[in-house]
C-alpha cells in the first residue's frame, strides 16, 4: 500500500516543533487564528518563549503585506492563492510568504528590498522616520514601511525572490528565520528561502489548502477551529457550517484523546480541496492495540446507514460507559453521522510497532 | 444544603447556574471541553448535595449553541440521574432551549428526549 499524503508530510515535517502552511487569502480573522495558534507554540517552547513578541510582531506585518498586496486584480487562472508558513525548527522560527503581484510592481519591489537589506540598524530607523514624517513620501515609498519595520525587527537582511509568472504577473517570496541565539554572520543570503521555498512551494501546487504539525491541545485546536471556518465556511447559523463545526472538534479532540503521549499531543492536520468538496485530515501515531481497535470500529460505522447511525448514537449514549479516554465512543459515530461519505482511513507502519493513523472526513 | 453556584462561559465551556433555592439548572453555550469530566465534576458534586434536600420543583434548562459528544455524555448522565427526584416524589423536568434554524441542536435535544424517560420539554425560538 503506499504511503498517504499525511503521513508523507509528518515526516517531511519531522525535524519541526510547529508548522503551519496556509494556502490561501488571508483576512483579519485568519490572521488573528494564526497568531494566536504560533503564539501559544512559541510561549510553550521554553528556548523560544523570548521571542514571543517579535515574532508575534513580524507575523503581523507580515500579514498586512499580503493582505494590503494580495492578489491582484485580473490574475483569474493563475495558481493565484497566497501562501503564509510559520515553522519552528530547533531554535528558530522560520515565517515565510508568496503571494502573486502586478509586474508593474516587481521592480519597485526589487529596488526596494535591495535597499532595505544594504542598510544597517541606524540606517533603517532613520528611513523609518523619515518615509513616517512624509519627506520621502511618493507612489512608491507609501507602500514600503511594512517592509522596513519587518526589516527592522527581523535585525537582518530579507530574503526573498520576486519571479515572473507571466508577462502580467510576479511571484514575491519573502523568507525570514528568527532565532534566539544565532551568529548572523554565518548565514549567506539566500539560505533561508532555499530552507522554506521546497516546502511552499509544494504545498502551493498542491490541493492542500491547509497543513497544521503540532500540538494539538485545547489551546491548538480552538484557534485551528476558528481558522478553517473562516476559510470554508461561515459558521453559526447554517447548518453546514455546524456540521463542519462538529466535524472538527471531534476530530481534533480524537488525536489528542489518542495521543500517546499524554504530555505532549502531537499530531498532523490537513484540509485538501478535490472535485469540488473538503477532506479533512488528522493523523497521530498509534499502537497495535488501538489500530485493531480502530479499524474494527470505522469499519463497522461505515455498514451503517443514517438511520442505523443515528440508533447506535443513542444506544451508545444510553447504555455505554465511560472508556478510559473520556470519549466513551460518541466522538466517531458523531463524525460518520456529519461526514457526506464513509470514512476513509489509513494507517501507515512507523518505527517501534507503531502506525500513523489518519482519519479523512469529506464534507 | 448546596449553595448556589456562578460558572462563568469560556472559549470552550458553557455557562453554569446552580441554584439550589429555586430548584434551578442553567446551562447556555457551546460545551466543548478538552476535558470533560473536570469540568462537569463540580455540577456532579453540586447534584450530590442538592439530592439530599431537593426543593419540590426542580428545573434543568439548556440553552447550548454546541455541544461535544464527550459532554453530550455527561448532561445524559446529568439528565437520568434527575429519575431520582421523580422516585423522591419531587418534580423535575428538562426544558432544552434552541432555534428553530439550528438543525443540529434540535436534533440533539430530540434524541435525548427519546433515550430518558424523565419529562423533556423542547422550545423552539
Amino acid at each position: 500500500m503506499s504511503e498517504s499524503k499525511s503521513y508523507y508530510l509528518f515526516q517531511k515535517l519531522s525535524n519541526d516543533r510547529l508548522s503551519l502552511i496556509f494556502n490561501g487569502e488571508v483576512n483579519d480573522k485568519i490572521t488573528d487564528g494564526i497568531i494566536r495558534l504560533t503564539d501559544f507554540n512559541v510561549n510553550s517552547l521554553e528556548d523560544l518563549s523570548k521571542m514571543r513578541n517579535r515574532v508575534n510582531y513580524i507575523m503581523v506585518e507580515c500579514f498586512q503585506n499580503l493582505v494590503r498586496h494580495g492578489k491582484p486584480e485580473n490574475s483569474e487562472g493563475l495558481n493565484d492563492s497566497t501562501l503564509f508558513a510559520t515553522r519552528v525548527v530547533g531554535e528558530a522560527n522560520y515565517i515565510s510568504s508568496i503571494n502573486l503581484i502586478d509586474a508593474s510592481r516587481a521592480d519597485m519591489l526589487k529596488d526596494k528590498l535591495k535597499q532595505l537589506n544594504s542598510l544597517e540598524k541606524d540606517k533603517l530607523k532613520a528611513l523609518y522616520f523619515e518615509i513616517l514624517e512624509n519627506k520621502q513620501f511618493s507612489e512608491k515609498g507609501g507602500a514600503g514601511l511594512g517592509l522596513i519595520e519587518i526589516a527592522r525587527k527581523a535585525g537582518q537582511p530579507i530574503d526573498h525572490s520576486i519571479e515572473s509568472v507571466n508577462d502580467k504577473f510576479y511571484n514575491f517570496y519573502l523568507s525570514l528565520k528568527l532565532a534566539s541565539k544565532e551568529d548572523l554572520s554565518n548565514r549567506e543570503h539566500g539560505d533561508t528561502l532555499r530552507f522554506t521555498r521546497q516546502f511552499d512551494d509544494e504545498i502551493k501546487n498542491s490541493n492542500i489548502l491547509m497543513v497544521y504539525k503540532g500540538d494539538f491541545s485545547k489551546e491548538s485546536i480552538l484557534p485551528i477551529i476558528n481558522i478553517i471556518q473562516e476559510r470554508m465556511y461561515s459558521p453559526d447559523e447554517s447548518s453546514r457550517g455546524k456540521s463542519l463545526y462538529s466535524i472538527l472538534v471531534e476530530l481534533l479532540q480524537n488525536v489528542s484523546r489518542h495521543s500517546l503521549d499524554t504530555q505532549k499531543k502531537e499530531g498532523l492536520f490537513m484540509i485538501t480541496f478535490t472535485d469540488q468538496s473538503y477532506t479533512i485530515s488528522a493523523g497521530n501515531m498509534v499502537t497495535a492495540e488501538t489500530k485493531k481497535e480502530l479499524t474494527e470500529k470505522i469499519d463497522s460505522l461505515n455498514k451503517l446507514n443514517n438511520y442505523e447511525l443515528k440508533d447506535l448514537y443513542k444506544k451508545t449514549l444510553k447504555e455505554g460507559m465511560f472508556n478510559e479516554k473520556g470519549g466513551g465512543g460518541l466522538g466517531l459515530i458523531e463524525i460518520a453521522r456529519e461526514s457526506s461519505g464513509p470514512l476513509n482511513y489509513s494507517f501507515d507502519d512507523a518505527d517501534n510497532n507503531l502506525s500513523f493513523f489518519t482519519l479523512n472526513v469529506t464534507f | 444544603m448546596a449553595e448556589l453556584i456562578n460558572i462563568p462561559a469560556t472559549e470552550d465551556t458553557p455557562a453554569i447556574i446552580l441554584d439550589a433555592t429555586k430548584g434551578l439548572i442553567k446551562i447556555s453555550g457551546k460545551a466543548l471541553p478538552e476535558d470533560s469530566l473536570a469540568f462537569f465534576k463540580p455540577v456532579y458534586e453540586w447534584l450530590k448535595e442538592y439530592y439530599q434536600s431537593p426543593v419540590e420543583t426542580t428545573e434543568l434548562h439548556l440553552y447550548l449553541d454546541y455541544i461535544n459528544s464527550a459532554s453530550t455524555r455527561h448532561l445524559f448522565n446529568i439528565m437520568s440521574g434527575m429519575q431520582d427526584l421523580i422516585d423522591k416524589q419531587k418534580s423535575a423536568k428538562v426544558i432544552w432551549h434552541c432555534k428553530s434554524s439550528d438543525e443540529m441542536m434540535k436534533t440533539k435535544g430530540e434524541e435525548l428526549q427519546s433515550i430518558l424517560d424523565i419529562p423533556f420539554e423542547i422550545q423552539e425560538q
